[in-house]
């Protein structure tokens, strides 16, 4: 294979996006496999492993499905101001022409990935460019770039193992996830505000409410989900003067357990215990606290210290 | 190898063609265009609210009207490492030179400062600096050739760029801010060097800005003496913090003036900042409170601004006394920014909203009260 001048694979990369009608791609980023089609922004599918299962998201022009990793689909019904995001680090294989702003690229190379003629090259980031940088990284890294398509096949943390380019996707690809009967959430439908009274009326659980919150606390709001019958309810406090703080408590079947995860720790008091996570920076702090009480899951989040969040979480009962 | 190629190739390694660079230049604006440029570029969208805002230029009186023109002149010199820049802004000129992460500049109006290394503080070096950075807009814009030509007596390429959809690259308008926003641009490109000695963002077929060097040079050896800044007042360079970020619970014990707030906002959503004081005074210390809603069709979003000094008089503004209150209208911006001031036990205290009433505000500023010190209790 022929060394290939700079120019030359610039030119490749920068007319990347007139040189294939559809992509169809499997690889590897940050640790998960993936899989793409892609036929123009507008339609877009990816499949990705999660742990307990795989993430779908479908866009095809306005509409969008997403099936999660517990298999519970959503939609947007079409409704193109709720828009559904892709992993970047999925779609940066086919946003190759931010390398020509944001790094500076030296011909390392030839290679063959994924049965494609590929240059190789060292990219060394621009130290002005804080945007259309899509591999986060301030050092020096590797690329490697389809000769004939533009596209990225090798980079950090990402690896194309299989591409396919012009191919004609059936219309299953880019169709609704349900299969038929199966129940979709239409996130454009809206959370209800009812009255605290209202909500114990209409949802099918025991409303937890806490007995005991900081001084000054007013609650503000009260949703219910638009399920029927609703699969949560929320509850939002803020403690005046001035909203020093805030505290949102969901609960209900829809809420799930904390993940077991290094994040979150596990706090006990008497025979109640609560699981924590805390983040904390300049200007913001956040707290959930999560607890099961008699089998009602509850999510508390709030800017408030951890100690006050997890009083608060343990003090939480039924028929208050 | 085709034109582009050799355009791509030249633009993308324009910073290897150089060691050191010398050069001055002017950026001239049709503000109303570029602003209508701006606009077709940023299109509102019907969920998002969009503010816009003429800043007042000094040179103009209060109340008078901005000329439809406008040009500024600048100076450029780089060396590996090091920037010094001298160029206009708000009728005068700001002098700045960086060396790794610390900046220092001087203007008459804010004096000397400086970064003291801080690598969370930036500094602009004026309009020509887009010039020098052609490979920015590569991923945002489709090159045409025109031909060669020649300017300042350099070989160059004439070259026409027309910004790819937004659908194609996200980083789009944003890559292309430093040259302005247009449907297009002709664009002059140094045939050795890579860098634009011309750059006419048009809109309509129209310029509305253009960026030009005037004179450029490589390769120099630059004295010392020219990444060095003396201002002219021989004052110590004053070391310039960054606004910092905090919790409510935080400023009683962060400012040595009691802090206000409103008994109950109609907003749920709080953001805190904290000013230090800067220009030695001149510019006081203070904290802003921004309370918003979480749901966008909820009126009440609401701002204080808080100082032990009094607030600048801010001469575009129309003052009226209602209710024992200083109230006033910012007609720059539209909507118009309703604005309260008042004195509370030593503070200085401004209320701004967009979308509350005067009367509103009124009650809001009637609920003041101090904002606690300490810790809470269960």
């Amino acid at each position: 294979m022929t060394r290939q001048r700079l120019a030359d694979v610039l030119e490749t990369i920068y007319e990347s996006r007139r040189r294939f009608r559809t992509v169809r791609a499997s690889g590897r980023s940050h640790g998960r496999d993936w899989r793409l089609w892609w036929a123009g922004p507008r339609h877009v599918r990816t499949e990705e492993a999660h742990r307990g299962g795989s993430l779908v998201t479908v866009r095809a022009d306005a509409g969008w499905w997403m099936r999660l990793p517990n298999g519970k689909v959503e939609t947007n019904n079409g409704d193109e101001s709720v828009q559904v995001g892709f992993n970047s680090s999925i779609l940066q294989i086919l946003q190759s022409r931010a390398l020509l702003s944001s790094a500076i690229l030296q011909i390392l190379g030839d290679d063959v990935i994924a049965g494609r003629p590929a240059a190789t090259l060292r990219a060394r980031p621009r130290q002005e460019s804080e945007h259309a940088r899509w591999w986060s990284s301030t050092e020096p890294f590797d690329v490697a770039i389809d000769l004939q398509r533009g596209i990225v096949l090798r980079g950090p943390q990402l690896d194309v193992t299989e591409v396919a380019f012009d191919e004609d996707f059936g219309d299953g690809v880019f169709g609704p996830l349900a299969r038929r009967g199966e129940p979709v959430r239409d996130v454009t439908v809206r959370p209800r505000e009812v009255s605290l009274e209202e909500a114990r009326a209409t949802v099918p659980f025991p409303i937890l409410l806490p007995t005991v919150l900081p001084e000054g606390a007013r609650l503000t709001r009260c949703l219910i989900s638009p399920e029927i019958p609703p699969v949560w309810v929320g509850l939002s406090w803020v403690i005046v003067p001035g909203i020093r703080y805030f505290l949102h408590l969901r609960q209900g079947p829809d809420v799930e357990s904390a993940p077991a995860s290094p994040d979150w720790r596990e706090v006990s008091q008497g025979e109640v215990t609560v699981r924590v996570r805390e983040a904390r920076g300049a200007g913001f702090r956040s707290v959930s606290a999560a607890i099961d009480r008699n089998g009602t899951l509850a999510q508390i989040d709030s800017d408030l210290p951890a100690e006050t969040v997890i009083e608060v979480a343990v003090s939480l009962g039924a028929g208050e | 190898m085709s034109e582009v190629g050799e355009i791509l190739e030249l633009m993308h390694t324009s910073d290897l063609r150089w060691r050191t660079l010398r050069a001055e230049g002017r950026e001239w604006r049709d503000e109303a265009g570029h602003l209508d440029a701006f606009l077709r570029r940023h299109p509102q969208r019907s969920s998002t609210k969009v503010l816009s805002f003429s800043a007042r230029d000094p040179g103009v009186p209060a109340g008078g009207r901005r000329s439809e023109t406008s040009e500024e002149t600048w100076k450029l010199w780089l060396a590996p490492g090091k920037v010094r820049s001298e160029f206009e802004a708000g009728g005068e000129t700001v002098a700045v030179v960086i060396r790794g992460d610390t900046w220092w500049s001087w203007s008459p109006s804010w004096g000397a400062q400086t970064n003291g290394g801080r690598k969370n503080s930036t500094h602009g070096t004026g309009s020509g600096e887009a010039l020098i950075a052609p490979a920015r807009i590569l991923s945002c814009a489709n090159l045409f050739v025109r031909g060669r030509t020649t300017a300042l007596g350099r070989a160059a390429f004439a070259v026409r760029a027309v910004p790819v959809a937004s659908d194609e690259d996200d980083e789009g308008p944003l890559a292309l801010h430093g040259i302005g926003s247009g449907d297009d641009y002709e664009l002059i490109v140094d045939a050795e060097r890579g860098i634009l000695l011309r750059s006419e963002a048009r809109l309509r077929d129209r310029p509305v800005r253009v960026l030009e060097m005037r004179d450029v040079s490589f390769d120099e050896d630059l004295p010392e003496a020219t990444f060095e800044l003396a201002p002219p007042t021989r004052a110590a360079f004053e070391t310039m913090m960054s606004d910092r970020s905090l919790l409510l619970e935080e400023l009683p014990g962060a400012v040595p003036f009691t802090v206000f707030v409103p008994q109950r906002p109609s907003a749920d959503q709080v953001e805190v900042w904290m000013t230090p004081e800067r220009s030695r005074g001149r510019v006081p210390q203070s904290v802003q409170i921004a309370y918003t809603s979480s749901d966008a069709s909820r009126r009440g979003s609401l701002s204080l601004l808080e100082s032990a000094q009094p607030m600048p008089p801010l001469d575009w503004v129309s003052w009226r006394e209602k209710d024992e209150v200083m109230v006033g209208e910012d007609r720059r911006m539209d909507p118009a920014l309703r604005m309260l001031r008042l004195q509370r036990e030593g503070t200085h205290v401004e209320l701004t909203s967009h979308d509350l009433s005067f009367d509103e505000m009124i009650d809001l500023a009637r609920s003041l009260v101090p904002l606690p010190h300490g810790t809470l209790s269960l």
